[in-house]
């Protein structure tokens, strides 16, 4: 039995853990309902890795040295396995005869790659909760919500028809807006859930609309069959190009790209294990998955450069806002944006395998650093940076595996980030050196305000936080920065220790940690870019030899050391709490550059102009209609009543008549 | 094989009939015995799906005899199983309620398999005086002898209607054997034909309950205990329909296309008065009797099609009905067996007094409207499809429509037993045996909206056999 065959219960095992737990989890006693939760997630991740072995071995193998001379046709070593990628179907909807929609798993190396990474953060994600969610209400409901979302998202990645996919999808979107409002009875938590919910779904109306346009072309939802040569050639360049961007807006909202990145800062509300469910390992990375799945299209019809685009700005934009917060888990949403991007930017610039092993690298040590996130909140019972008192001497692992993400993150040798950010940059250097240029740029924001972030909450002592004293932080009540009527955040506990985070969020932390630096070295090429090999498929320009990487690996750990010297220079040796910018700037910094203002107050007074129209007619026309069959029914039913008599001859009389009329009927 | 079968419900009937008095103490043994039986005999139809011939001249032998059988064995199944809901049986004793049970169904697989009008005859009167029996067989209640006696009655009036049109079409043909019938009409048959059609389609239109013809219904359902109106509700109907469609196809000739026009105007005028009907009704046992008259309406428009469509859509009503009558009617029996009534002012709160029984019921009242991922819609669904393909619009409009104004009487239910308050009521209990039932048949009803594929293969194949 190869683990091939048994991929399906990949996600049906936690999708079965969901609704075990929703069901009986109430009864279980103490933390069983988490340890229950993890222990299939544990599962699930040894199915995963299995796999991920089957598909290593039956993939086809190839020649670095002619990859590098770029002689693709030579470069095969050894072909794969004549049933790679695998395939299981199963009919589903096939009524009498008719194809119906098949239930596809379709696993290729991707598939493989991002279901093995899935499964192993999620499982840490897991773990880490088991502790940190300890004593919250509703402890089960929680793991039953991670359960389905990590079902859905394994679906969605293992899925080998896109109707699936978008089924896995809306479960996602349905579960990122439970989890984000998981704290219901705040008040920003539910206009969190909201605005993260309406934004993609909105998004999400792209993918329904080119997926079925799709269908309308091509007959089909299958997966593989949009790669191949003969099915392209049925969809005309301008449409393919058209039906990309749609499918791209869905992933633009998923994702958090600009201009739809709104929705992710607040998704911060959720409890942290979200953040680093939904925005490291999860649904922003469906998004990137996504888009990599109709990348044919989108070479089809010539729209990558719009990829490009939004990947460079969102970069660059996401990265430039982020030192302008106070809150820990704020600048780390930004960082995702930020990153997000930067994957979007190497698709775009035809740095496919790149992009996925950033993918890859980055959802491990973004998940590290948000449980790392959570560790540092659980320790110091803030999320304010500033208000957060010399942790590296109270939590030591905390310090020491959040460092490993944080030098993943700003791309120091030889840390997962390294390897696989400079691949995409080198990639956007051959293409379009000024998507190049921002991409650097982002690189040294993010060097900057990482280490600002470490800094602050790990060597200095606390301090009364400027961003709570300061006016705008308040912001206006239709801006979602903390409306007047929410509670103000409570003040840190005074002498408060801050103390090191329990075993099982330990372990988890330590586990990624190790995990992000191992996923960086394997797509490296002191691995032969092994991460790379397997992903292979006959063209990829953005695998070179060393010496060709070489002058990008100087430029890239330059960049990052001098944000890293600036952000010292500022925090470290001097008062971080003198302002160092203009007002004004870390003002628009601080409203998000006013793109949120601008949505709420001119897209959605757009919005919302045509409901007056339609609310009249809901109520005078729909409602009066609904109300006048109700009427009619009742007056017909009670009139009816009195047909039913009771009286055997009246009821024989009724078939006498029913003859009657039959025959009449009949006899014309 | 279809021999066997027959045999076996005879003399397992007479058998249990015997043993009966011996018993009283002990329903579950019976029981045991009469589901044993059905068992084999359920079995005995797949295999009997692989024959050919005519037994006797009388009994066809053929895939949907052999479907017969094994949706009927099934009904009488859970019948069996659902006897034992009431712990301590029947006041009137329970041996007996399995031998007319057996003897019904029995009756129901001669109706399906009968090559001319006499054996068709004999399996209906077979089928109906079980149901007679079985309507009054609580004698204690008021309402179950009267209402046994007028379904008695009205009974015997469509059996005479229905004989008659037997002569009539005998006078015009002179045959009784299908083929000899059907080689007597033609598309116009002249005015002693269709006397005798019309005759003949209201005694079947008695047994299906289409309007005009279904006045004995509510009463009947009221008065019956919830398994009786519940095997009611099933076992006749899936015979009669599957007898109907036989007749159909190779006993009206030329005139079936005269039939399904009739069929058409009975199944809308079900469904449209049978909904208005349901709407008044505070009872839920006379609701449920107006709701069958309803499906069975839909039922008729899938027949009328004529189409192979039609027929597989009609076998699939049939199996989606039977697993979702029968759970909402066992739920009734549990209920009742426990003190609750079954009327909507009893039924108040009851999703908060049991939440397992409100979430199960809900379930068969959802699948009863029609709701997706239920059985119940795709039944609905693909009638529809047949009704289109067939292009019968305005029967498909009418359907359409009757389709929402039917969620109005559910909704009923659904609402008191999840949106009224409970007030002083008590919690409820009820055996483990009824939620065991329960669960099982939701899961099938489950199963059946969800993942349909194989049942439907297997029902075209059985049907096909209809329009060669």
């Amino acid at each position: 039995m190869s683990y091939v065959e048994l991929s399906y219960w990949i996600p049906l095992l936690p999708a079965l853990g969901f609704a075990v737990l929703i069901l009986f989890g109430r009864s279980l006693p103490g933390r069983l309902a988490g340890w229950l939760a993890t222990g299939v997630m544990a599962v699930s991740a040894v199915l995963a890795l299995g796999l991920l072995r089957d598909v290593a071995l039956a993939a086809p193998h190839w020649d670095l040295a002619a990859i590098f001379s770029g002689q693709s046709e030579s470069a095969l070593l050894a072909p794969g396995s004549p049933d790679f990628p695998f395939r299981l179907e199963w009919n589903w909807l096939a009524i009498k005869g008719q194809a119906g929609i098949p239930l596809v798993i379709y696993v290729d190396a991707l598939a493989a790659i991002v279901t093995a990474m899935v499964a192993l953060a999620s499982l840490f994600i897991h773990m880490f909760s088991i502790g940190y969610m300890w004593g919250e209400e509703r402890y089960h409901t929680f793991f039953a919500f991670l359960q389905l979302f990590s079902a859905a998202m394994l679906a969605f990645v293992l899925a080998g028809n896109f109707f699936h996919s978008l089924l896995a999808w809306e479960v996602m979107g349905l579960m990122s807006y439970l989890l984000i409002g998981f704290l219901y009875k705040k008040k920003t938590a539910q206009q969190a859930q909201k605005k993260a919910f309406i934004t993609t779904k909105l998004a999400d109306l792209g993918f329904m609309i080119g997926l079925f346009w799709l269908y309308l072309l091509i007959g089909n939802f299958d997966l593989a069959d949009l790669a191949s040569e003969h099915t392209l050639a049925l969809i005309p360049a301008g449409t393919a190009a058209v039906i990309g961007l749609l499918v791209f807006v869905a992933s633009v909202g998923k994702s958090a790209q600009f201009p739809l990145h709104v929705w992710l800062l607040d998704a911060m509300e959720g409890p942290t294990p979200v953040s680093a469910m939904i925005h490291a390992a999860t649904m922003v990375s469906a998004g990137v998955y996504l888009t990599a799945r109709f990348y044919p299209l989108l070479i089809h019809g010539h729209a990558l450069m719009v990829v490009a685009w939004v990947g460079a700005i969102t970069a660059l934009f996401a990265a430039v806002i982020a030192p302008a917060f106070a809150d820990v888990k704020k600048i780390l949403a930004w960082s995702t944006v930020s990153q997000l991007g930067y994957m979007f930017l190497g698709l775009g610039v035809f740095g496919w395998a790149a992009a996925m092993f950033h993918l890859v690298a980055h959802a491990f040590f973004k998940a590290l650093l948000f449980l790392g996130s959570g560790s540092m909140i659980h320790g110091a019972k803030t999320q304010d940076i500033f208000e957060m008192n010399r942790l590296k001497k109270y939590m030591p692992w905390t310090y020491l595996t959040f460092l490993v993400g944080s030098l993943a993150l700003m791309g120091i040798p030889p840390f997962a980030g390294f390897w696989s950010k400079d691949l995409v940059l080198h990639a956007a250097e051959e293409h379009a050196p000024i998507l190049w240029l921002m991409g650097l740029t982002a690189a040294f924001f993010t060097a900057f305000y990482t280490t600002r972030l470490i800094v602050i909450a790990f060597h200095k002592p606390a301090m009364p936080s400027p961003w709570k004293a300061a006016a705008w932080t308040k912001g206006a009540p239709w801006l979602n920065l903390g409306p007047a009527d929410a509670p103000p955040d409570p003040e840190p506990p005074q002498g408060h220790h801050p103390h090191e985070s329990g075993f099982e969020m330990v372990t988890a932390l330590v586990s990624l940690a190790i995990l992000s630096i191992v996923v960086g070295l394997w797509g490296s090429p002191w691995a032969d870019y092994g991460l790379l090999k397997l992903l292979y498929w006959g063209d990829a320009p953005e695998i070179l030899p060393v010496g060709k990487l070489l002058s990008g690996y100087v430029i890239g750990t330059l960049v990052a050391l001098s944000g890293i010297g600036l952000a010292w220079y500022w925090y470290a040796a001097g008062d971080p709490l003198k302002q160092r910018a203009p007002l004004w700037l870390t003002r628009a910094l601080q409203r998000r550059l006013y793109i949120d203002e601008f949505y709420y107050k001119v897209v959605a007074a757009l919005g919302q102009s045509p409901t007056y129209v339609l609310a009249f007619f809901d109520r005078w026309v729909i409602d009066g209609l609904v109300d006048l069959s109700g009427w009619l029914a009742l007056v017909a039913s009670s009139f009816l009543r009195y047909l039913q008599s009771g009286r055997f001859a009246v009821y024989a009389f009724y078939m006498l008549l029913g003859v009657l009329a039959l025959y009449l009927g009949g006899i014309r | 094989m279809t021999l066997a079968v027959i045999i076996l419900l005879a003399l397992g009937g007479l058998a249990l009939a015997l043993a009966a008095p011996n018993f009283d103490e002990r329903p579950t043994v019976l029981g045991g015995i009469s589901g044993t039986i059905f068992g084999v005999t359920l079995l005995l139809g797949f295999a009997a799906m692989h024959e050919s011939g005519v037994l006797y001249g009388a009994v066809q032998q053929g895939p949907l005899t052999g479907l017969a059988i094994v949706l009927l064995s099934l009904v009488g199944l859970l019948a069996a199983a659902g006897a034992a809901i009431r712990e301590n049986g029947f006041a009137a004793g329970s041996g007996e309620v399995h031998a007319l049970m057996m003897w019904g169904i029995l009756g129901g697989v001669l109706l399906v398999g009968s090559a001319h009008l006499l054996m068709f005859f004999l399996g209906l009167e077979l089928s109906a005086y079980s149901t007679y029996v079985l309507v009054g067989y609580d004698r204690d209640r008021r309402f179950g002898t009267e209402a046994a006696a007028k379904y008695l009655m009205l009974g015997a009036v469509g059996s005479a209607l229905l004989l008659f049109g037997m002569a009539l079409l005998y006078a015009e043909t002179g045959s009784i054997a299908y083929a000899g019938i059907a080689a007597g009409l033609s598309a116009h048959p002249s005015a002693l034909a269709v006397g005798g059609l019309a005759l003949m389609l209201v005694g079947i239109g008695f047994k299906l309950a289409w309007v005009p013809f279904h006045a004995w219904a509510p009463d009947a359902y009221q008065g019956a205990l919830p398994l009786m109106a519940g095997y009611l509700s099933v076992a006749p109907k899936t015979a009669v329909a599957l007898g109907l469609a036989v007749m159909l196809t190779q006993a009206f000739g030329d005139a079936a296309g005269m039939v399904r026009g009739w069929i058409t105007a009975l199944a809308a005028v079900s469904v449209v008065l049978g909904s208005f009907w349901a709407m008044g009704q505070g009872d839920i046992k006379r609701l449920l009797a107006y709701s069958t008259i309803v499906h069975m309406g839909f039922l008729g428009m899938g027949l009328a099609s004529g189409t192979l469509t039609g027929y597989v859509a009609v076998a699939y009503y049939l199996a989606a009905y039977i697993v979702t009558s029968l759970g909402m009617f066992f739920s009734l029996e549990a209920l009742e067996a426990h003190g609750i009534a079954s009327n909507l002012e009893a039924w108040k709160g009851l999703g908060r007094r049991n939440p397992m029984v409100g979430v199960l019921i809900a379930v068969f009242v959802l699948s009863l409207a029609g709701a997706p991922l239920l059985a119940g819609f795709l039944a609905k669904l693909y009638v529809f499809a047949a009704l289109a393909q067939a292009g019968s619009w305005a029967a498909l409009i009418v359907a359409v429509i009757m389709v929402i104004f039917g969620y109005f009487f559910y909704f009923r239910i659904l609402t008191a037993l999840f949106l009224e308050e409970p007030g002083e009521k008590p919690a409820v209990e009820v055996s483990a045996t009824a939620i065991s039932l329960m669960f099982i048949l939701a899961a099938a009803v489950f199963v059946l909206g969800v993942w349909p594929s194989p049942l439907m293969q297997w029902l075209k194949t059985a049907v096909a056999s209809l329009m060669i």
